[in-house]
């Protein structure tokens, strides 16, 4: 294998590759990317058996064949090349030399044949959808995924399909977050609905691909869920995750149905004033107390060994007066996520717990359990 | 202000004194109080037994060597507790500032007692006379100007002791004292300063602190200080302790196991026992941490952090287990230890899932069964074949309080 490559290009999607890599290096092939030259590109792939990710680029190609040698490394010297052009060749035992400039390099690689195959997709399995909107989506809802992996059923997200509905739904046991968004152009599971569990890791990905602003012409972002696989495809980079296994809990129950005491407040005023008082917070969970009085919501915090923070703020409210408590990480998370200025909180008493979505939008539904007085 | 006055009580050779105190049979023979596993040591000897040569920590087969005659009686953890509490209740009238420092030790600050029950030898010889129509246990007392000398001075005339170190005679006491006698100053720390050709306490008071700094870091100064006999730690009464940092049990097992399912079904009773006490105190941990040593008594702890803290048996058990998995024994092992650290007090977070409110509530009738009709009356079915195994009491046990470590 021999071929030569522009210095940019090749670095960018390295970069972009090797973050998949498995960190733990718990099988060595796993810290290595697979590099395969053909005809007029040079394909990449990474995995870590969970997330698979390809990529190609334009090279010029001067012998085909395929090797895989360790990404960090292999980044790492490109990173500190001087020349625009980089020249790799591979020699039967798999030794990689890299030449640039004045700069040679020679690193151990292994043969192709070990390392993992990438899944193979049907092409026809793919849907384009809305990019910008599935971004959205993973935005809103990606701070409420569980980090405890001992809990692998909330360890990533569910994604449901209804009609021209998509859902995106992702819970820690104490909060949830839903948001729902019609995509009518799509034709991703309407003919079969789709419900999986997507991994953590693998949406963040997703979202890492979506963020990257194409120059390129692209024929926008394409998805394709199988029974065991969610694979997304933007211009020449496709990732491949493998599903989450396990049943998702029944979110419709607990979405609450007659929170009927209504709370409008300032987007900004609440999140600057929960960011406050909540510095004096007991544990190293910001717990603070909420109480709702007409028009006014008193917020306070206090610890025995500090003292103690007060702070009022003004909402519209006309319902009962209601004294709780909540964890104000949970409730700045989804604020800091919210486009809209102002927030809608629904609440029944200090027990149950709380509805929070930006004012008029129905699609999202964010809630919160309370904690003890 | 008053001058601080500290009195610190040793009971005597108190497991064996507890024995031979309930069987008379036992009474002026040479007894060893040792644990119920196969491979127990000697906790407690008698004076008797110590006559011959029998210590703390010595196995079955050395005592019998030293001592033919000698008398083995397996602790019952629970008696001794009992004892205990009845001496520190006595000790409790004395003063409210009364810190247990062991099951058979406590410190009581008597600086503000003189004017109700007299000179401090009166308070002293009132403790023992009261132990002993009680109990009928013995105990040696020091009373010196901080816990240090106090310790020591208990600990110069046994059985049955009262030494007073007055203020002007703490120099006197540690002239020419082994450092190892001083409390707190271990075998390592005894090497490392002999290698700097400090033997002896007044020798340690006298070194430059810069050197002792240097050598020991913040824990230097307070060494200098503590050859002088200059101890300022208070008497912490119970309660008013620090918070707990790490709720922990550790077990010697029976025999040394290599099999994974046996030591799993261990690390399940050790995950329970330290849940159900976490849980207890309303305390929860984020850090898991698993020791174990190996024949040779090379010990090692590994630990993982969880993502959000806990008290759940099954997750402290998945933890420990997750550690456990992801090493390679080298051999058998002979100890396993679970503890939970890096706390915080109850987190009032409610669930949103009924499954995780019905799990929260099946813990906490489980505990309260528990606590009503004795340890492991309801317990997990695959501890089920598990004989109850007494270990040995904790030295960190306490009559109150989240260290109370209930035994079997």
């Amino acid at each position: 294998m021999k071929f030569v490559i522009d210095k940019p290009v090749f670095l960018k999607t390295l970069q972009r590759v090797q973050g998949i890599v498995e960190k733990r290096n718990t099988m060595p092939i796993l810290s290595n990317v697979f590099l395969e030259a053909q005809k007029d590109s040079l394909t990449l792939i990474a995995t870590d058996l969970e997330v698979y990710i390809k990529d190609s680029v334009k090279a010029n190609i001067f012998q085909e064949g395929a090797v895989s040698v360790n990404a960090r490394k292999l980044f790492e010297i490109i990173k500190e090349l001087y020349d625009e052009k980089v020249e790799i060749s591979v020699n039967k035992e798999n030794k990689v030399t890299i030449k640039s400039g004045k700069a040679r390099f020679n690193i151990m690689g292994l043969s192709s044949a070990d390392y993992p195959a990438f899944p193979l997709m049907d092409e026809t399995s793919f849907n384009s959808v809305n990019s910008d909107k599935l971004k959205e989506m993973i935005e809103k809802t990606a701070f409420a995924v569980s980090t405890d992996e001992t809990r692998y059923n909330i360890n990533g997200f569910l994604f449901e399909t209804d009609g021209p509905i998509l859902r995106l739904v992702a819970t820690d046991g104490h909060r949830l977050a839903l948001i729902e968004k019609k995509d009518e152009e799509s034709s991703i599971g309407k003919e079969n609905k789709i419900k999986v569990l997507l991994p953590k890791k693998g949406v963040a990905e997703f979202k890492k691909l979506l963020d990257e602003s194409e120059e390129e012409k692209t024929s926008g972002v394409m998805l394709a869920i199988t029974q065991k696989n969610a694979v997304i495809k933007k211009g020449n980079t496709t990732i491949n995750i493998r599903l989450l296994e396990g049943e998702f809990p029944d979110y419709r129950k607990v979405i609450p149905k007659d929170n009927n005491q209504t709370v409008i407040a300032d987007k900004n005023t609440l999140l600057s004033s929960l960011k406050r008082v909540s510095i004096l917070s007991t544990d190293k969970i910001k717990g603070v107390k909420f109480k709702f009085i007409k028009n006014k919501l008193e917020l306070s915090c206090e610890s025995p060994d500090i003292g103690d923070a007060t702070e009022e703020v003004d909402i519209e409210y006309s319902g009962e007066t209601i004294e709780t408590a909540f964890n104000a990480r949970y409730i700045i998370d989804m604020i800091e996520t919210t486009d809209n200025q102002k927030i809608k909180i629904e609440l029944k008493d200090n027990l149950n717990s709380g509805v929070f979505r930006p004012e008029g939008a129905n699609e999202y539904t964010y809630v919160i359990m309370p904690m003890r007085l | 202000m008053k001058e601080p006055l500290i009195l610190h009580l040793d009971m005597n050779a108190f497991f064996a004194s507890v024995e031979q105190r309930v069987n008379p049979k036992l009474r002026g023979k040479a007894i060893a109080v040792i644990g119920s596993a196969e491979r127990t040591v000697v906790t407690t000897a008698s004076y008797e037994a110590r006559a011959y040569g029998v210590k703390t920590g010595m196995t079955k087969y050395e005592a019998t060597r030293l001592c033919p005659n000698i008398i083995f009686v397996i602790g019952d953890n629970k008696k001794y507790m009992d004892a205990s509490e009845k001496v520190f209740a006595i000790l409790k009238d004395y003063s409210p500032l009364m810190e247990v420092y062991s099951i058979d030790e406590a410190f009581v600050d008597i600086s503000g007692s003189l004017s109700l029950f007299g000179s401090p030898e009166n308070i002293a010889t009132a403790m023992k006379e009261r132990i002993r129509d009680a109990l009928g246990l013995t105990c040696s007392i020091g009373i010196a100007p901080n816990k240090l000398i106090a310790k020591l001075a208990s600990d110069m005339k046994k059985p049955d002791g009262l030494v007073i170190v007055k203020k002007e005679d703490v120099a006197g006491a540690l002239k020419g004292l082994p450092i190892k006698e001083l409390w707190g100053i271990g075998p390592r720390l005894t090497e490392r300063l002999n290698m700097l050709g400090i033997y002896t306490c007044d020798e340690l008071g006298r070194s430059p602190a810069s050197i002792l700094r240097q050598n020991f870091g913040i824990i230097g100064e307070r060494l200098c200080l503590m050859g002088q006999g200059i101890f300022d730690s208070p008497v912490a009464p119970v309660g008013e302790e620090e918070d707990a940092k790490s709720v922990g049990h550790s077990t010697t097992l029976p025999m040394d196991v290599s099999d994974k399912a046996t030591i799993n079904r261990y690390l399940l009773k050790l995950s329970e026992m330290v849940g159900a006490r976490a849980r207890q105190y309303g305390l929860k941990g984020r850090k898991v941490s698993l020791t174990l040593r190996y024949p040779d008594f090379f010990t090692f702890t590994r630990q993982t952090t969880l993502s959000a803290h806990t008290s759940d048996t099954r997750v402290i058990y998945n933890a420990a287990q997750g550690i456990l998995n992801s090493m390679r024994l080298k051999s058998a092992v002979r100890l396993i230890g679970v503890s939970i650290s890096d706390m915080i007090k109850g987190t009032r977070q409610l669930s949103l899932f009924e499954e995780d409110k019905k799990r929260e509530e099946l813990l906490s009738a489980m505990d309260s069964v528990n606590e009503k009709f004795g340890r492991a009356t309801l317990s997990w079915a695959a501890l089920l074949e598990e004989g109850e195994t007494s270990g040995v009491i904790s030295p960190s046990w306490r009559p109150q309080g989240v260290k109370r470590v209930d035994v079997a």
